[in-house]
């Protein structure tokens, strides 16, 4: 069997120079999928994961583009500039360059909680995309984002015995523009906060007609509320959404290496059902 | 008769921690961190676990290191907070 190719590409996204990796499988493509990362500190720790995820992806026959946005990882801009809009753009960058190293493939998106976030909201400005892989899907930004911050707290609780302040009160700085709020390193400021804020799908999926994989994983296999909207929201916009979940650690939390066998063996029998 | 706090507690965590302990060898007196390896990300999971289990709310302020330090612990905090809500509601 042939091997497949990575190889290191660099793509413009507005100002900014964006980096990613394109797995190209061996023969023609059946298809390209661009990964889109988590935010923060999950993205670090979904990253071998992703890399395994896409060899896999490529051993099936389809490419795949795992890329920074911009102001993240070997991307150019700093992470105070990125906004939401500017990570959908570069989304949209992904999704083109992809194709011209490709050649014309039937274009997806697959993202991981927050990315799978603007992984669907990309594919409602994107006219070729036919198919989506959401896992473990963020629907609502705000809270998300309260969740990140009370993960902060709780961790300053930990190790200082004291936390810096109420959320309500952070949040409330953040909205009126005062200064940033620090997540594990990553500056969060006001106008991204606003953005990720902003999003919650179950108002945002109007157009997406494509094939649509949403996948939870958690400690039970009971289908949440949150992943069972979603589905709803799809099949009445006229969509092909197939739904699952998989009982599996949420490896983008996990400091030590966390794979996720159970999740990419649901998502290639999907690929292979979608296929047939 | 309702399950003590303590073995539910126990139950949640096995399952929402993905440990590979049986929860009748957690020991409740056991410090948590030490023994378990619990951090940050742990202690949200079992915020969220108990808020969802015995419909409390964990407000900012009352987070404190010493909630969290055994299954004991854990177990006092869940019934003061039941104790109030009941109050509360008169």
């Amino acid at each position: 069997m042939m091997a497949a190719i990575e190889d290191l590409v660099t793509f413009q996204s507005g100002p900014f120079r964006l980096v990613g990796m394109l797995h190209r499988p061996a023969g023609e493509p059946k298809g390209g999928y661009v990964f889109c990362y988590p935010f923060g500190e999950e993205r670090k720790s979904a990253h071998r994961a992703f890399v395994h995820a896409a060899r896999v992806f490529a051993q099936a026959g389809f490419g795949c583009l795992r890329f920074d946005y911009r102001g993240c990882g070997d991307s150019g801009g700093e992470f105070h500039e990125a906004t939401v809009d500017g990570w959908l753009e570069d989304i949209q960058a992904a999704a083109a360059a992809m194709r011209s190293q490709l050649g014309r493939v039937e274009t997806g998106l697959l993202g991981l909680r927050f990315g799978a976030t603007l992984a669907a909201c990309a594919a409602e400005r994107i006219p070729d995309v036919a198919h989506l892989v959401l896992w473990e899907p963020i629907v609502d930004g705000r809270p998300y984002f309260a969740a990140d911050l009370r993960k902060k707290l709780i961790k300053e609780m930990l190790t200082r015995g004291k936390t810096s302040g109420r959320r309500d009160e952070l949040l409330q700085d953040l909205e009126r523009g005062k200064g940033e709020i620090d997540l594990d390193g990553y500056k969060v400021t006001g106008a991204l906060y606003a953005g990720i804020a902003a999003l919650n799908l179950l108002h945002r999926i109007a157009q997406f007609r494509g094939r649509c994989f949403l996948c939870q994983v958690s400690h039970t296999d009971k289908v949440g509320a949150h992943v069972s909207a979603l589905m709803e929201c799809y099949t009445k916009c006229g969509a092909k959404p197939a739904i699952s979940s998989v009982v599996e650690e949420p490896f983008w939390n996990k400091v030590d290496f966390a794979g996720c066998p159970k999740l990419i063996a649901a998502t290639m029998r999907w690929l292979r059902e979608s296929a047939a | 008769m309702p399950e003590r706090i303590e073995d539910t507690l126990k139950k949640m965590m096995v399952e929402r921690l993905f440990l590979k302990i049986k929860p009748e060898s957690i020991l409740e007196d056991a410090p948590l961190m030490k023994t378990l390896g619990v951090d940050s990300v742990a202690v949200l999971e079992m915020v969220v676990g108990l808020e969802e289990t015995y419909g409390i709310s964990f407000e900012d302020e009352e987070f404190d290191v010493e909630i969290f330090r055994t299954v004991k612990s854990i177990a006092d905090f869940v019934r003061a907070k039941q104790a109030k809500q009941a109050k509360a509601a008169g």
